[in-house]
């Protein structure tokens, strides 16, 4: 038998954070099923290569694994937008086929072949530091309000008539306690990591759009490996995208609670209000990957994007 | 115009840009924060175009610092050498600089133009392409280089003491 | 490699670097490369590294840096701090070594609109410096306060590396702020008795200047005319923040254009007064910002080689009671601050020290203000001290890191005399966080 192969993986996110301890939920199966075959070191997060840097680094085979958001590519692979609008689970659509055609774009684009689309179906929503009012028709009235974005969903915010306001993570908190901000985007998991949830009382539910990490490998690697190996990597890869969606709604489920015990207060859309809402968002993103005259454009929406 | 004035002239030039983009950068910055306080959309441009000139600023400045012998140096040790020594010593780091900012230009030099034949971009506040930033480290590496080079050929050590105020 | 031998070939390589003269931040690029070459092989880990270092700098929080130098440059070439000092001088008249204090004093105010250590030291040295020497302080009474006072951004609120510390530590960001309060200004108090006693110890240390003060109508002029007015540059930076106007990257903005329109005011914001400002502002920046490009790769190196990683492991590895673990923790913490940048020193420990802070029973809050204690003690300590080499950048001809590190050690043994203390006395850290809940 050949020697216990062993790769290297390097996270977006800091170790401690709960996305990464995600992505080591993966190592540990690879590794509890690959002994003596194939096992994953994940040598450390945006320390050792910067977050948007690290798919580059698989690319060039210096290291053999990444795992972080797809949406950080957006400027090299605008399909990665598929996967921000996409309405149904990853092992949905890997079923359906939209997983092979990112598999193709992440091959195409950013030279690595993509492993796995885990932490699924966690979503984004807007927080206020005020109730924002709502307008006649039940649509949440957010003109002129100056939302903290990234520019995953800057366009969104636009067509809320929102102004998106660009600023580093680190001056966040000050700028929501002195309300230079009147709320922010975030995924509906974290928002009490940075102790945010002392300011954002405010929650304007339903989410829009969805997490998109995926985890990506050195092409030259996954040749080289055994096909036992191969067959390890790949099945904990799928098994792993069905459990960290699982996780991840018992998270979601006790953030929710959690958040509202501590006095958050859901503002809810309901019916047209919330389907317009959601319109918006999710014409934001595909018209997005529309305009990039992306090739796989018509079938990754039709696999995607079923609301 | 002679070349040696010419190239003076850009050293010169690009120090003078790197710090009006200081200038660019302050009022940049007021006027989207009172665009944001008074209800009206910032330019979303802003915060990219000031994180770009961070970098900027500093590749334009870094040949001139280079010139002006600013960029720190730790001198403590060598002066106790006698002066043949410091001298030696002096133009290997000098040969040691020159190689090692030549290096990293030339490939910096090649990622800008395998970005730019790629057509990626940069997402930030807005979209830039992919190729501008190593550019800036082109250019500033390739400059500094060049700097110490001059250095080298004229027979001077780099002695960093000139950092002056 | 073993993560020994990678640490000391490391190490080692870029102090030998440093030592034979090279450019502090060619030296980085070369230790750079060389462990590239080692550890990721060939052209394609430096094109690695060169895309490494498009990220490195190119951040927004990055920006009160350079704006905070310009704003200090103006303070000092269109004469506004000099008019401050004059104005000073007529009011306390004969208490030696007055400008040294105001460092302290001055440079806690503005820990508490900056929350970054390098633009709080920058824009200090840059506007009191000159002056201090002109006025006769031996350079240790300026250069010493200056650098001490300047680590204070980070420990007082608002810092954004509370921020970071708090989010990859998981440490609640908001007690962690104002833990940093009580802690910062006690310091800032220790900082003053050292003045004190440098300045009873060597009466020639700091100048006498004039005895007598001036009369009261003089002292009222003098205050109403150079002092007050600077209150619009408080405004301008504290101000905007507290309203909710800016944050606190862009309030430095605000600063530069306030300090440009009191001289237009004055009558001294000539092009020539412009002119000076940015050129002092570029020289400093510059030399930072190139330094930060390669040792903020190198730090990533470490990282990449497991030789941080291998340290942080073994160091806290050992099976010892409470307060000696919190010492190897703080030491490991002091000796990758000697070569490292204090983002990656956070993101490499904090998954290692977090468990067994819960381990030993450590208040999360109380440790993280030991952690920032220990990072600000690292821009501090040489060969690698950020705040040293902002300091030799506006300090006269001939300044070297040596004459800085020097300057600032007693006020290092104040720091760690801190932590001593807060290690008795952790409520001095823990106390406002509760009571403010
Ligand atoms: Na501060
Ligand atoms: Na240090």
């Amino acid at each position: 038998a050949q020697a216990e192969e062993i790769l290297k993986a390097v996270s977006a996110f800091p170790k401690p954070l709960a996305f990464t301890q995600s992505f080591l939920g993966y190592v540990d199966l690879v590794n509890e099923r690959g002994k003596g075959i194939v096992q994953i070191q994940h040598i450390g997060g945006p320390e050792v290569f910067p977050s948007n840097q690290q798919v580059a680094a698989v690319e060039r085979g210096i290291v053999d694994i990444h795992y972080g958001p797809a949406g950080y590519h957006l400027g090299s692979m605008p399909e990665a937008d598929a996967w921000l609008g996409s309405t149904i689970t990853a092992a949905e659509g890997r079923k359906n086929g939209g997983f092979a055609l990112m598999e193709k774009a992440f091959q195409d684009r950013l030279g690595v072949k993509l492993m796995a689309h885990i932490d699924s179906g966690i979503k984004f929503h807007i927080y206020t530091l005020k109730e924002p009012q709502k307008k006649a028709d039940g649509s949440v009235d957010l003109t002129g309000k100056r939302l903290r974005t990234s520019p995953v969903y800057k366009s969104f915010f636009e067509a809320l008539d929102a102004i998106p306001v660009s600023a580093p993570v680190p001056d966040i908190y000050t700028g929501l306690e002195r309300s230079v901000f009147d709320g922010a985007g975030w995924p509906i998991v974290a928002i009490q990591d940075l102790s945010w949830d002392k300011f954002l009382k405010y929650r304007v539910d339903p989410g829009f759009l969805q997490t998109d990490l995926s985890i990506v490998m050195s092409p030259s690697k996954w040749e080289s490996l055994s096909p036992e190996a191969q067959k390890i990597l790949q099945d904990a890869a799928i098994e792993y995208e069905q459990k960290s969606y699982d996780n991840f709604q018992a998270i979601i489920a006790a953030t929710d609670t959690k958040v509202q015990e501590d006095g958050m207060t859901i503002v809810r859309l309901e019916g047209q209000a919330a389907n317009d809402y959601l319109d918006k968002a999710y014409e934001a993103v595909w018209s997005r990957m529309k305009a990039s005259n992306s090739p796989l454009y018509d079938e990754l929406k039709k696999a995607y994007y079923q609301r | 115009m002679s070349l040696p004035k010419l190239y003076s002239g850009l050293i010169t030039g690009l120090a003078v840009t790197g710090a009006l983009s200081f200038v660019f950068m302050t009022f940049a910055i007021v006027i989207n924060v009172i665009l944001r306080n008074t209800g009206q959309h910032p330019i979303q441009a802003t915060t990219a175009l000031i994180e770009y000139a961070l970098l900027f600023a500093t590749m334009a400045g870094a040949p001139w610092l280079a010139r002006q012998g600013g960029h720190i140096a730790i001198t403590s040790f060598t002066n106790f050498l006698p002066p043949v020594m410091r001298t030696a010593l002096g133009r290997i780091v000098l040969v040691t600089s020159v190689a090692i900012l030549a290096l990293l230009s030339w490939r910096a030099t090649l990622l800008t133009t395998q970005m730019w034949e790629r057509g990626t971009y940069d997402i930030r506040s807005i979209a830039i392409p992919s190729w501008v930033l190593y550019a800036f480290l082109a250019a500033g590496f390739g400059l500094m280089a060049l700097e110490f080079f001059r250095l080298l050929i004229r027979g001077d050590i780099y002695s960093g003491e000139s950092a002056q105020h | 490699m073993d993560w020994h031998l990678s640490l000391v070939a490391m190490f080692t390589t870029i102090l030998a670097l440093m030592a034979i003269g090279m450019p502090v931040a060619v030296a980085f690029l070369t230790i750079n490369l060389l462990g590239t070459l080692y550890f990721m092989g060939g052209l394609n880990g430096i094109d690695q590294l060169i895309a490494n270092s498009t990220t490195s700098i190119t951040n927004f929080s990055l920006v009160p840096v350079p704006l905070f130098l310009v704003m200090g440059e103006l303070l000092f070439h269109t004469g506004l701090a000099m008019r401050v000092f004059d104005a000073l001088d007529k009011c306390f008249g004969g208490i030696k070594g007055r400008l040294s204090y105001m460092t302290v004093v001055g440079g806690t105010v503005f820990a508490t609109l900056s929350g970054s250590s390098m633009a709080n030291t920058a824009m200090l040295g840059s506007t009191l410096m000159p002056d201090m020497v002109k006025r006769g302080y031996k350079p240790h009474m300026i250069m010493g306060p200056i650098v001490a006072t300047g680590g204070l951004a980070m420990i007082i609120p608002p810092s954004s590396l509370a921020v970071l510390l708090g989010s990859i530590g998981r440490i609640d960001v908001g007690a962690l702020l104002i833990a940093g309060m009580i802690p910062g200004l006690l310091l800032a108090l220790m900082f003053i008795l050292v003045i004190r006693t440098q300045i009873t110890l060597d009466p020639a240390s700091a100048p006498g200047h004039p005895d007598v003060r001036a009369s009261v109508p003089e002292m009222i002029k003098a205050v109403t005319f150079d002092v007050l007015p600077m209150g619009l540059v408080i405004f301008a930076v504290v101000g905007l923040i507290l309203l909710g106007w800016a944050t606190p990257s862009e309030s430095a903005a605000f600063g530069v254009l306030a300090v440009a329109f009191l001289a237009a005011l004055y009558r001294k914001l000539t092009i020539e007064a412009i002119t000076k400002s940015l050129r002092g502002a570029l020289i400093v920046s510059t030399l930072m910002l190139t330094i930060i490009i390669g040792s903020t790769t190198f730090s990533q190196i470490l990282a990449f080689s497991g030789a941080s990683s291998g340290l942080i492991m073994w160091s806290s590895g050992f099976d010892l009671n409470a307060y000696t673990m919190l010492a190897i923790l703080f030491l490991t913490l002091v000796f990758l601050g000697m070569f490292m940048d204090q983002l990656s020193i956070m993101m490499l420990t904090l998954p290692v020290f977090m468990p067994l802070v819960s381990l030993y029973g450590f208040d999360q809050v109380w440790f993280g203000v030991v952690m920032l204690l220990a990072l600000e003690l690292s821009l501090a300590t040489p060969p690698f001290g950020l705040l040293l080499f902002v300091m030799v950048g506006v300090s006269p001809k001939g300044t070297t890191i040596g004459n800085v590190a020097w300057a600032a050690l007693p006020y290092i043994l104040c720091t760690l005399a801190l932590i001593v203390i807060l290690a008795i006395f952790p409520e001095l850290a823990t106390w406002l966080p509760q009571i403010m809940r």
